[in-house]
C-alpha cells in the first residue's frame, strides 16, 4: 500500500482506477496464456492425426508396390473397399480423362443451358493460349459468350456452320485460332531471339497476316539490309501465301540469290526457325575458311 | 420461421452462449473477438448472425441461447430496419432482461442517419436496455466488451441472487430516475 | 559556340555515342541565326511538361527521344516543375523542335495516362467477308488525306504501340485557322478490330468527320457510338475485346495454387448464416468470375415505361410514359455491385440489367414499356 500511495496522489479513486486498469491486464494476459495453451493442444492433436494418416499412406503404398512387383500388378486387397469408395475413385478417374481431353485441342463441358467448348490452341508442340465458347442449346444453338478474339472471323464461321454441323463449326474454328496463335508465336520468337538481326521495328496486324520487316545480311564483310514482306491469304494457314524479299538495288549480285533462297525458306519453315538457319549457315561460312 | 426461444434448451455446465445480430459483419467479429479476449471463468460461445430467423438447419447444433444483442449502426437507416425485421422472430419471454439493443457509431453523431428518437423507442417498446458505444475505439471496445459479458454472466445465471429480469427492472428503473 | 550548337543539332539525329560530349551549352543567345522555335509550339511544350508528375519527366522525356541523353543530364529534375520545364523548352529550342514533335510527347503522357480523359467506344460494320491484311502506312495515308483534304489545318500524329493498337492525335484547325493544340481528339484503333475508342475534343463538329475517316482507312462501311463510356481504356478494351474474367466452366485444369490455409478462426465463435454466405459466394462468382472487373464508373439506365395504377385511382393513368433516369456511379462500379451481395446490401443474385453490363458492352440504357420491366423490378434495397 505505501508503494501505491505514491503512485497515487489523486486520492483513492485514481489509485483504485490504476489497479483495476493493472488487474485487467494481468487478467487478460492470463486469458491470452491460457488461449495459447489450449491452442497448442489442439494443434498437436491434429499434428498427431495427420502424421497417423501419412503412416497409413505409406503403408498402403508399400503394400501395392510389393503387390506389384510380386504378382504383375493384380493387387489383392487385403480390404475389401467399400461400394462408396469404389465409386469415388471412378468418379475422378472420369474426371481425369476429361480433363486430358484438353490435349486433344478442344475439350467441352455441359452446362446448365448448354455446353461449353474450350478450344486450347498450339503450335509445334508448344501449347499457347486457350479460348472459350458457351453455347445454348435451346431453342436454336447459339453462342452465349465466348473469349475469342474479335478478329478472328466467329461470326461468318457460325453462319456458316453452327446450326448445320458442330464439329465442323468447332474444326474449322480450331483450325483458325492454332493458325493465329502459330503466326503470332513465329512473331514473337523472332522478336524475342533475333532481335539484334532485325532493323528497326517488326509491324505486324492483330491476325498476324501480315508482316512487315527487314534484317541485315551480311556479305563480305558488308551488312545489306533485306526487306520481308510476308502475307498469309490462308487465315487457317501459320504459314506465308506471299512472300517478298527485296534487297537495295546497289547490292551485289549474289545477295540477290541469298534473297530468292531466303524467299523459299519463309515460304516452307517456321519464321523463327528460318532465321536459326540463317544465323547457323552464317557461323559455318564464317568458320570454314 | 422458428421463433427463438430462451428456454426450450438445456443449459450446458459453466457456459454461455451469447447471440449478436448485425448486418455489418467486421463490426460484429470485432466484437466478438474483444469479447473473447476478456478473461472469464466459464466457457462462452459467440454465435454471429446477421439477421433473425437463424437457419433452421443448424437448429440441432445450437445450444440454448443466453441473451441477444441487437447492433444497430448509427449511420445505416438498413441496420436499424434489419434489426426491426428480426425482432419478429424473438419469442416474448426473452425481453424479460435476455435482450439488448447496442448503438454503435456513436463518436460520429455527424454522419447519423438515424433519428434518435426511433431507437429509444425500440428501447421502450420491447423494454430492453440500449447501449451506446464507439467499437472503432479501443478502450470504448474493451469497456463495451466487460459490460457485455457481464450482462451474458446474469442472464445466463451465473451470478447467484441476480436474475436478468431483476438485473433488468435496476436498469430500467436507473434509468428512468 | 556556334559550331558547338551546330555538332549538336546534327547529331540529336542518331543519338548515340552523346555521354562522351562535353555537356552542350544550355544558355544560347538568340539572334545567332538560329531557327527560332515557335512561340506557340515552346508554350504547348511547356504545359505539357507541367501536366507529368515531377519524378516521371525524366523518363517520359527518355521515351520521346527528342533529347539526346546528354542534354538530359543537363536538367536538375530535382528543381521547380516551372524550372524543368522551361530547361526543357529551352533544349527543344536548340533541337529546333515543331508542333509534330511536341505532339507525339503529348501522345506518350495520354498513352501513359488514358485515365485522364473520357473515352467512348465505337463500332464498325462491314457488309463483306473479305479478310482485310490492314497494311499500317495505307492506314495512315487515308486518313490523313481525308481529314486534310476537309480542313486544311489538322495536325494529325501517329504512334504505334506493341500492342497492335495504333494512338491517334488530331488538333483541329480550319481552312482559315491554325489547329487548337489543347482541343485535340484522341483516337486508339487496334488493327482488324471492329472497335474504335475515341476520346473526343470538345470541337464536336468534327466527329463525323473523324468518324467518316476511320471507317474508309479501315475498309468497314459504317460506325455507330456503342454507349459504352469510362476513364479507364483498358477496362473498355477488356470488355469488347472480351478479355475480362468470363468464368467459363471447363475441364481445363486450372493452374494448381497454393492452397491458403484459411486463418484459424477461434472455434468459440460461430457463423449462423455460414451456408447463405457460402451461397452468395457462389452465385456471385457465377456471375462475377474470379478475376478483377473492368472498371467503369457508372451506368445509366432511362425509363420510359408507363405508370401502372389501379384503373379506380385516377391518379396518373395518362397514356404518357413516366419518364425517369436511374444512374448508379462509384468509383468502381462493377466491383461495387460485386461486392453488394457479399456485404448484405443487396439479394443474390443481382438484377440481370446491372450484371449484364461487360456482356452487353454497354453502360448506357434505355428501358422501355415492350419488354415488360418496371421501375421496381431491378432496384434491389
Amino acid at each position: 500500500m505505501e508503494e501505491g500511495k505514491a503512485y497515487s496522489p489523486d486520492g483513492v479513486f485514481a489509485h483504485l482506477e490504476m489497479l483495476e486498469a493493472r488487474a485487467h491486464e494481468a487478467a487478460v494476459k492470463q486469458e491470452e496464456t491460457e488461449q495459447q495453451e489450449e491452442k497448442l493442444a489442439r494443434l498437436k492433436a491434429r499434428a498427431q492425426e495427420l502424421r497417423f494418416q501419412r503412416d497409413e499412406l505409406r503403408a498402403k503404398v508399400e503394400l501395392q508396390e510389393k503387390g506389384q512387383l510380386g504378382k504383375g500388378g493384380v493387387v489383392s486387397d487385403p480390404a475389401q473397399p467399400s461400394a462408396r469408395a469404389v465409386l469415388e475413385w471412378k468418379i475422378k478417374s472420369v474426371e481425369a480423362t476429361l480433363q486430358v481431353f484438353y490435349l486433344t485441342g478442344i475439350s467441352g463441358k455441359l452446362t446448365k443451358r448448354g455446353v461449353c467448348f474450350c478450344i486450347s490452341t498450339a503450335y509445334e508442340g508448344t501449347y499457347l493460349d486457350s479460348y472459350c465458347l458457351d453455347l445454348l442449346i435451346k431453342p436454336e444453338v447459339q453462342i452465349h459468350r465466348h473469349s475469342v478474339p474479335v478478329f478472328i472471323p466467329l461470326e461468318q464461321i457460325a453462319k456458316k456452320y453452327l446450326q448445320t454441323d458442330i464439329r465442323r463449326f468447332l474444326s474449322v474454328l480450331s483450325d483458325h485460332l492454332n493458325a493465329y496463335a502459330g503466326r503470332r508465336y513465329q512473331a514473337d520468337q523472332l522478336q524475342e531471339h533475333f532481335s539484334d538481326q532485325i532493323e528497326g521495328t517488326l509491324q505486324r496486324n492483330s491476325l498476324c497476316n501480315l508482316l512487315v520487316f527487314s534484317y541485315n545480311v551480311s556479305s563480305k564483310s558488308k551488312t545489306f539490309p533485306f526487306k520481308v514482306r510476308l502475307l498469309y491469304g490462308d487465315l487457317c494457314c501459320s504459314l506465308p501465301t506471299e512472300v517478298v524479299v527485296s534487297c537495295a538495288p546497289d547490292a551485289p549480285v549474289s545477295l540477290a540469290e541469298t534473297a530468292a533462297a531466303h524467299s523459299d525458306l519463309f515460304r516452307r519453315v517456321a519464321l523463327h526457325k528460318a532465321f536459326r538457319s540463317f544465323s547457323s549457315a552464317d557461323e559455318s561460312v564464317d568458320g570454314a575458311p | 420461421m422458428a421463433v427463438l426461444r430462451p428456454f426450450d434448451k438445456l443449459p450446458a455446465l459453466n457456459s454461455a452462449v451469447l447471440l449478436l445480430v448485425s448486418s455489418d459483419e467486421g463490426l460484429q467479429q470485432k466484437l466478438a473477438e474483444a469479447i473473447l479476449r476478456e478473461k472469464k471463468n466459464f466457457k462462452i460461445n459467440i454465435h454471429l448472425a446477421t439477421s433473425l430467423p437463424l437457419p433452421s438447419e443448424r437448429d440441432h447444433l445450437r445450444p440454448r441461447i443466453d441473451m441477444i444483442v441487437f447492433m444497430i449502426d448509427i449511420k445505416s437507416k438498413y441496420s436499424l430496419k434489419n434489426v426491426e425485421a428480426s425482432l419478429a422472430y424473438v419469442d416474448a419471454s426473452f425481453f424479460l432482461g435476455k435482450v439488448c439493443f447496442l448503438v454503435t457509431g456513436v463518436g460520429r453523431v455527424n454522419c447519423c442517419s438515424i433519428e434518435m428518437n426511433a431507437i429509444w423507442k425500440l428501447g421502450e417498446i420491447y423494454s430492453s436496455p440500449v447501449l451506446f458505444c464507439e467499437l472503432e475505439m479501443e478502450g470504448i471496445r474493451v469497456a463495451t466488451a466487460q459490460r457485455l459479458l457481464r450482462m451474458l454472466q446474469i442472464c445466463a445465471g451465473h451470478i447467484p441472487g441476480v436474475s436478468a429480469l431483476s438485473f433488468g427492472s435496476l436498469m430500467r428503473s436507473s434509468a428512468n430516475d | 559556340m556556334r559550331g558547338f550548337l551546330d555538332t549538336h543539332r546534327t547529331g540529336q539525329a542518331v543519338a548515340l555515342g552523346e555521354d562522351q560530349r562535353p555537356v552542350p551549352l544550355r544558355k544560347h543567345a538568340p539572334g545567332l541565326g538560329d531557327f527560332i522555335m515557335d512561340e506557340t509550339v515552346a508554350e504547348y511544350i511547356r504545359r505539357t511538361v507541367l501536366k507529368i508528375p515531377r519524378d516521371e519527366i525524366k523518363t517520359m522525356l527518355q521515351k520521346w527521344g527528342f533529347l539526346s541523353e546528354a542534354q538530359l543530364q543537363t536538367i536538375n529534375f530535382h528543381q521547380l516543375k516551372d524550372n524543368i520545364s522551361q530547361d526543357v523548352v529551352q533544349l527543344c529550342e536548340e533541337n529546333s523542335a515543331d508542333i509534330k514533335q511536341a505532339a507525339v510527347l503529348d501522345i506518350i503522357y495520354n498513352y501513359i495516362y488514358p485515365n485522364k480523359r473520357v473515352w467512348s467506344v465505337y463500332q464498325m460494320n462491314k457488309t463483306g467477308e473479305e479478310t482485310d491484311f490492314f497494311d499500317l502506312t495505307d492506314f495512315k495515308k487515308k486518313i490523313k488525306r481525308r481529314l486534310r483534304s476537309a480542313l486544311k489545318n489538322v495536325t494529325i500524329t501517329f504512334r504505334e504501340y506493341e500492342d497492335n493498337a495504333v494512338w491517334i492525335r488530331i488538333a483541329w484547325g480550319t481552312p482559315y485557322t491554325k489547329p487548337n493544340q489543347y482541343k485535340t481528339s484522341y483516337v486508339v484503333y487496334h488493327s482488324q478490330t471492329p472497335y474504335v475508342f475515341i476520346s473526343a475534343s470538345v470541337l464536336k463538329s468534327n466527329l463525323p468527320l473523324l468518324c467518316q475517316a476511320l471507317v474508309v482507312a479501315s475498309n468497314y462501311h459504317d460506325i455507330r457510338e456503342m454507349e459504352l463510356r469510362s476513364h479507364s481504356l483498358n477496362s473498355l478494351k477488356d470488355i469488347v475485346f472480351k478479355r475480362y474474367s468470363q468464368n467459363f466452366q471447363t475441364y481445363y485444369p486450372k493452374p494448381l495454387r497454393e492452397r491458403d490455409v484459411a486463418p484459424e478462426t477461434d472455434l468459440r465463435i460461430i457463423q449462423e448464416n455460414k451456408n447463405e454466405k457460402e451461397r452468395i459466394e457462389r452465385v456471385n462468382r457465377e456471375i462475377f468470375g474470379d478475376g478483377p472487373q473492368p472498371k467503369l464508373e457508372f451506368a445509366q439506365y432511362k425509363l420510359e415505361t408507363m405508370f401502372k395504377s389501379d384503373p379506380k385511382m385516377d391518379v396518373l393513368d395518362k397514356k404518357e410514359p413516366f419518364r425517369c433516369l436511374v444512374k448508379f456511379s462509384s468509383p468502381h462500379l462493377l466491383e461495387s455491385l460485386k461486392s453488394l451481395a457479399p456485404a448484405g446490401m443487396a439479394d443474390a443474385p443481382l438484377s440481370p440489367l446491372l450484371t449484364c453490363i461487360p456482356q452487353k458492352a454497354r453502360n448506357y440504357f434505355k428501358i422501355r414499356e415492350k419488354k415488360g420491366l418496371f421501375p421496381g423490378s431491378f432496384v434491389s434495397p
